[in-house]
């Protein structure tokens, strides 16, 4: 009797035991909330495609922890600049951090850009989602604006050129482009100013707007797969089990970027004079390159203006809610030949020799 | 909006992104500097980024000896650097513009003081304000280093152990059903 006694406490402690962990999340849930991000999501949205915005915020999340590392080490005056770089080789993992970080900065412009137009092949731009879909369309503008400042912020031949062209562009916006010009602090180097957008004002920018994304994603739901019939048993999951697929897949994103980031750490160009123009850009502003050879500066404000109208405009313009590809040929027309043109500019722009232009 | 104005719209939108006519650039690239120090440091650039053009070279130290505006440059060594060039001595000329400007560790006695401290003048900032470059030494391209070192190694055998963990853990939480076989299943 003793010994079953003793059997059903240690029972009893086994349940008790089992029972702790889910009290104890079941504690922390009353007070954070977390059990909210287990909202119901469709089991499409685990496939890759559907992953890439989860996987776009991966690499940000690998931009922003190298980051911070970075930014330990990194000097943003101009005469120290580009030489606090060249010494992050004598730092504790400070080659591999910006290899990293630059390989991240690459891969997030990738995913972003697929994301985008996988959104624009599904149609999931469509009402109700427009909103998200502009604060998307914005996020894709800030990652830009991340690039290029970090571009800037090397402090080499190519940034300096870069940063040249965007103070003669800013100066064609007039009133509109006045904080990326030297008129804005005329005694501060305006290096200082884009490393504070670079690390604070772009990725701030970025964070809000990311909330806001999340946000409507689960006010509105994951669209609906177009393939995929009204009919069909599609299953649904909570939202945690998405982010655990996500979580994988990252995984793989992040080990692949360690391997590229070890055999392939970025070069630092020389340090930078002004009156000479011997670079091109990096690789994503290359098209924009191509149209300023033939066009002259004006045409890189012109060329960027009208990709962002054409994205801006794209819910308006694309009211009817069919959503399969099939179904809309105009949309598909339209966004085939942007990307053809984006890929053949830059191609041509790649294998060119570099021109002055200012 | 109809059919033929979305295909109107399409055909502008191609049109303007492959022949938007624009402003013709200035691509001479001549940059017409008064200042001889800001041309000898062209000069040194062009010499690191672009050493086969040296006709653009020799123009810049040409300039650098027509120019207003000489104080802060030794033009004896400039005219030495100009004969150094001319017999492809490019490092030796290189040198010979670092010391003329007093940059570097090329600093020599009888020659200008450093940039840093002749750079502003009474009143003004002494460092880099605006789109200055504050560049008183041309460094050459850095590449860091990727060999295999035991750091490296390392750090590759944890990026792969990351990638073979995530793939498995994809595979494991991969969905149940494909877009294929629910289409097939909605319509049998």
């Amino acid at each position: 009797m003793a010994t079953a006694n003793h059997a059903t406490r240690e029972a009893g402690g086994g349940d008790e035991q089992r029972r702790w962990p889910r009290r104890f999340m079941a504690a922390v849930d009353e007070r954070l909330g977390i059990d909210a991000l287990r909202y119901p999501v469709p089991e499409h949205a685990n496939s890759l495609g559907w992953s890439l915005g989860g996987l776009t915020l991966a690499s940000f999340a690998a931009l922003v922890v190298t980051g911070i590392y970075l930014a330990q080490f990194y000097n943003p005056v101009p005469e120290a600049a580009n030489q606090s770089i060249r010494e992050l080789a004598d730092v504790w993992l400070g080659t591999f951090a910006r290899s990293l970080h630059y390989w991240a900065a690459q891969a997030m412009y990738v995913l972003v850009a697929l994301h985008l137009l996988r959104v624009i092949f599904h149609g999931s731009y469509k009402r109700p989602r427009e909103g998200n879909y502009l604060v998307g369309v914005t996020m894709f503008a800030l990652v830009i604006a991340a690039l290029f400042t970090g571009t800037v912020l090397k402090w080499d031949q190519e940034g300096f050129e870069a940063l040249v062209h965007n103070t003669e562009v800013a100066e064609l916006l007039g009133g509109l482009g006045f904080w990326f010009t030297t008129e804005v602090a005329e005694n501060v180097s305006i290096l200082v100013r884009l490393y504070s957008a670079h690390v604070v004002i772009v990725p701030g920018l970025i964070i809000v707007l990311l909330i806001l994304h999340a946000l409507l994603i689960k006010r509105h739901g994951i669209s609906t797969h177009p393939a995929i019939p009204a009919s069909a048993p599609e299953r649904s999951e909570p939202f945690t089990g998405h982010v655990r697929r996500v979580g994988a897949f990252s995984l793989v994103l992040v080990g692949a970027l360690g391997v590229i980031s070890v055999l392939f750490p970025p070069v630092i160009g020389p340090t930078p004079v002004e009156g000479i123009e011997v670079t091109k850009p990096p690789w994503p502003f290359l098209w924009m390159y191509a149209l300023e050879n033939w066009f002259g500066l004006p045409s890189i404000l012109w060329g960027t203006g009208l990709l962002f109208a054409l994205l801006v405009l794209l819910p308006f313009a694309d009211r009817r809610p069919d959503r399969s590809w099939r179904r809309r040929p105009v949309v598909m027309v339209i966004a085939g030949l942007v990307v053809a043109a984006l890929i053949v500019l830059t191609i041509i722009a790649a294998v060119t020799t570099p021109e002055a232009h200012l | 909006m109809g059919t033929i104005k979305r295909v109107m719209l399409a055909a502008t939108a191609t049109a303007v992104l492959t022949v938007v006519p624009a402003a013709a650039a200035d691509a001479n690239g001549d940059d017409n500097s008064d200042e001889a120090r800001a041309l000898v440091l062209q000069a040194i650039a062009l010499i690191v980024n672009q050493p086969d053009d040296e006709h653009e070279i020799e123009e810049r130290l040409e300039h650098a000896h027509e120019a207003t505006h000489q104080e802060g440059v030794d033009l004896d060594l400039v005219e030495e650097a100009a004969a150094a060039l001319h017999d492809g001595d490019h490092e030796g000329a290189r040198e010979l513009l670092q010391t003329s400007i007093g940059a570097g560790p090329f600093v020599s006695p009888g020659v200008p003081e450093p940039i840093r401290e002749a750079h502003g003048e009474p009143g003004e900032p002494a460092f880099a304000v605006g789109v200055e470059t504050g560049t008183s030494v041309v460094l050459d391209e850095y590449e860091p280093s990727s060999a295999l070192d035991g750091g490296n190694i390392g750090l590759l055998v944890l990026s792969a152990a990351a990638i073979v963990v995530g793939a498995l853990l994809a595979w494991l939480f991969r969905p149940r059903d494909t877009v294929r076989g629910l289409r097939r299943t909605a319509g049998s």
